[in-house]
């Protein structure tokens, strides 16, 4: 590997042409010794702005920056947003269940640039789930080949959820039903929901996961009562570890 | 150092999705941040544009602060920066000139913290006014101007390889500097 510390001066300044820069960013982000040299350097390149007098910004500044914030805070709840990136859409659905191992609370929708945008956060995650965490993929069949959905089993004691993607949409009336089934063939459910036309969707499976063996998702047109519909996706789950 | 050990709960803070860590975070950093962001691109709405933006990034991207690449305050300048400079060099006329006076505005010192970052902001100054000539002009250049390093070789009559080791030399000379006040 070619070290990049040569270059660590003009990069901190943001004086390399952009592909240089690039590449020396990519080189920090597998490389401790130059990240290191990179971070001390940042901190005196920083401290230049300290040789400016200081200038007050307008008061309102501040409320503009929270509220948007706040904002920000809010359509993450309603909708995922996916950026236009050509990913295998399983791994899309594992970095969207990895941002909410990392500390999203499992009821919150998630921004998936996060992950992507930085490659060692998302390989801590993969080891979070390989670690402790189980996941199992749910593969569309029939009319919904090319949907699927993780279901997680955080390690973390958070509850049990499914990361969809590319949920067909249904009619009107109809809606998905998330079920777990028992190995006497008993059908419990686990959810209820509409899709709600993003790439990514994420649902919180109100049901411990020891116990059953299969899940499955069908298409009903009720969100209580028994099983009636077709089976649109499905995956075994491991039995219980106890 | 305890601004830094604040800095890190803050960070933590804001990654956890707390909008009273960038509430505080603001409260830190946004004049500092503005001042920068005004000195690169020379007015306010740019600036007040770019600071937000910066801010809503860093608010963002938390989780990608990590320790190891600085601490919070040139994580959060480094954003600026960067911004700052792309708005710069998508305008194609105008640039300040670089080593314009920045007209200064008085700011009112409320904490003891401050005091000591005004003290910090002094030896700053004087660290960057120890360098010789050639080396602070080419890095007030890169830093405030947006000048790249071809861009710098070709401005200041010398070498690609000259720009590079003014800049390496001046800002490990300030570093010492700077290490030896702190
Ligand atoms: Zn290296």
């Amino acid at each position: 590997m070619t070290h990049v510390l040569d270059d660590l001066e003009l990069y901190a300044v943001g004086a390399l042409p952009a592909d240089r820069s690039d590449a020396v960013a990519a080189h920090l982000r597998g490389c401790a010794s130059c990240r290191a040299a990179a971070g001390e350097i940042a901190e005196v390149v920083a401290a230049l702005a300290d040789t400016v007098p200081l200038r007050e910004p307008p008061a309102d500044l501040k409320d503009r920056i929270l509220a948007a914030a706040a904002e920000d805070v809010r359509r993450q709840r309603r909708a995922v947003r996916l950026p236009r990136i050509p990913l295998d859409p399983r791994m899309l659905a594992m970095a969207a269940a990895i941002v909410l191992l990392l500390g999203f609370d499992a009821n919150q929708t998630l921004r998936l640039q996060a992950v992507q945008a930085e490659r060692d956060e998302y390989e801590r995650g993969l080891a979070n789930v390989a670690l402790g965490g189980r996941t199992w993929y749910m593969a569309g069949v029939d009319q919904w080949k090319g949907s699927g959905g993780n279901l997680m089993q955080p390690a973390s004691g958070k509850p049990a959820f499914v990361v969809f993607h590319d949920l067909r949409p249904l009619d009107q009336g109809q809606l998905y039903a998330l079920w777990l089934i028992a190995p006497d063939g008993k059908w419990v459910r686990g959810a209820s929901f509409r899709p709600d036309a993003e790439r990514i969707q994420m649902v919180e499976i109100g049901q411990e996961l020891a116990g059953f063996e299969r899940c499955a998702v069908t298409v009903e047109t009720s969100s209580t009562g028994k099983r009636e519909g077709p089976v649109v996706m499905q995956s075994r789950i491991a039995p219980p570890s106890q | 150092m305890t601004v830094e050990r604040d800095d890190n709960v803050l960070a933590e803070a804001l990654a956890a999705r707390d909008l009273s860590a960038l509430s505080g975070l603001y409260d830190r950093y946004g004049r500092v941040s503005y001042t920068l962001a005004y000195r690169i691109l020379g007015e306010p709405e740019a600036a007040e544009d770019v600071v937000q933006d910066a801010f809503l990034a860093a608010w963002r991207g938390a989780g990608t602060f990590r320790r190891e690449r600085g601490n919070v305050r040139s994580w959060l300048l480094s954003i600026v920066h960067h911004r700052a400079v792309d708005v710069l060099r998508r305008r194609t006329a105008f640039r300040p000139a670089p080593l314009e006076a920045a007209d200064h505005t008085a700011s009112e010192l409320d904490t003891a913290e401050e005091a000591a970052r005004n003290v910090e902001r002094g030896s700053v100054r004087a660290a960057l006014e120890t360098l010789p000539e050639a080396q602070r002009r080419t890095i007030e250049l890169a830093y405030f101007g947006g000048y790249t390093q071809s861009e710098l070789a070709e401005l200041m009559g010398v070498p690609l390889g000259t720009v590079k080791g003014r800049m390496r030399i001046g800002l490990q000379k300030m570093r010492r500097v700077l290490g030896a006040v702190r």
